[in-house]
């Protein structure tokens, strides 16, 4: 008696199974991985000021009346640099103007970075410590003031004329 | 477990008696035992973000998404169910590794029927959001139905916010959790 219930019970148990086939939620995962490389953008630029080197054959944007250039670098991570490259003509040039000495250097806060070429540079502030190594930028905006100097240093006088340079600044993100 | 008790019982006996027969009956129909819902995802294909050429401060992989701005390389699974009308939704992204000064504050998931290219389902951080350029704004929260049959879906992903800027330089890697209930 017991075992036939007992098989009878077993089949009910397994009917019930049979019929017991719930849908049930499937997940899956998808991974999604990639690498991104620091970057830095320019933003805005400023203008600086050539004033005459009073006495000597040179503009400058330290001299008195001149003014700094300015640009502002954005990075998206630390341990970039910026370095500065001596001063181009960006216009036509001034006749007569046969400059021997070129000189920029680019400031973020404290630091200072040079660019000097020429065979008897002048040696003023900025350029009295010439350093040319990598300015280190921080992540985020960073604001960069820009001087520069051309000319001969020797006493005498300018031509007349526009004087139109640039420098050139170059960012390398890590 | 129930017959090993007092069998004497001729209440319970006939009790008994008649879940038998119904056990019987679903014994006796595989038709109805056969016809359980059920879905099954194969060949999942990774994706791979990148930084968002919106310039906007975020990682996406959305190509191949309508009106999307094509960054990255979606991922894909292969999805059958054996009856229409399942359900599928999308979880957020869930951060596995990234840089630690990246905060975004905005995350969100794309998953598309590449068959029936409107049938979207997205998800979507609370508090922020969504991204406003395609192809992640609009879009539905609300799981959509998928038919009957092989399916591939498209998924993709962005993690950042909707300022200007870069993300930080590294490794990133998220994974998006894809969910399908059968109808």
């Amino acid at each position: 008696m017991n075992f036939r219930l007992i098989a009878l019970a077993s089949c009910v148990a397994l009917g019930s199974i049979a019929l017991d086939g719930k849908a049930q939620a499937q997940s899956v995962d998808v991974p999604f991985s990639g690498t991104v490389i620091n970057t830095c953008t320019f933003g805005a630029v400023t203008s600086g000021t050539l004033t005459l080197v009073p006495g000597f054959q040179a503009v400058s944007s330290t001299a008195a009346g001149g003014s700094q250039g300015s640009a502002t670098v954005t990075c998206s991570g630390p341990v970039a640099t910026i370095t500065v490259a001596t001063p181009v003509l960006s216009g036509a040039a001034v006749p007569a103007f046969a400059p021997n000495a070129f000189q920029s250097a680019v400031k973020l806060g404290p630091l200072t970075r040079t660019a000097i070429s020429g065979a008897t540079p002048f040696t003023s502030a900025p350029w009295a410590v010439p350093n040319s190594a990598p300015l280190p930028l921080f992540a985020g905006v960073n604001v960069l003031a820009v001087d520069m100097l051309v000319g001969t240093n020797t006493a005498g006088t300018l031509p007349g004329g526009t004087y139109n340079y640039k420098v050139v600044l170059t960012a390398s993100p890590n | 477990m129930i017959i090993t008790t007092k069998l004497k019982d001729g209440t319970r006996f006939l009790s008994l008696s008649i879940l038998s027969l119904s056990g019987w009956a679903g014994m006796l129909n595989p038709v109805q035992a056969l016809s359980v819902s059920q879905c099954t995802f194969t060949n999942i294909t990774p994706g791979t973000i990148v930084k968002s050429s919106t310039g906007l401060k975020a990682l996406e992989a959305s190509t191949g998404f309508f009106g999307g701005s094509n960054d990255g390389i979606t991922g894909s699974v292969d999805l059958d169910c054996n009856r229409p009308n399942a359900l599928v939704s999308i979880g957020l992204p869930t951060l596995n590794s990234a840089p630690a000064t990246f905060n975004p504050t905005i995350s969100q998931a794309l998953v598309q029927d590449i068959n029936n290219p409107t049938a979207t389902g997205t998800s979507i951080t609370n508090g922020g959001g969504p991204f406003n350029h395609a192809p992640w704004a609009g879009q539905p929260t609300a799981p959509f139905r998928i038919g009957k049959g092989p399916q591939t879906l498209r998924i993709g992903m962005i993690v950042g916010d909707n300022s200007i800027g870069s993300p930080p330089g590294g490794f990133y890697s998220y994974s998006t959790v894809l969910t399908v209930v059968p109808n």
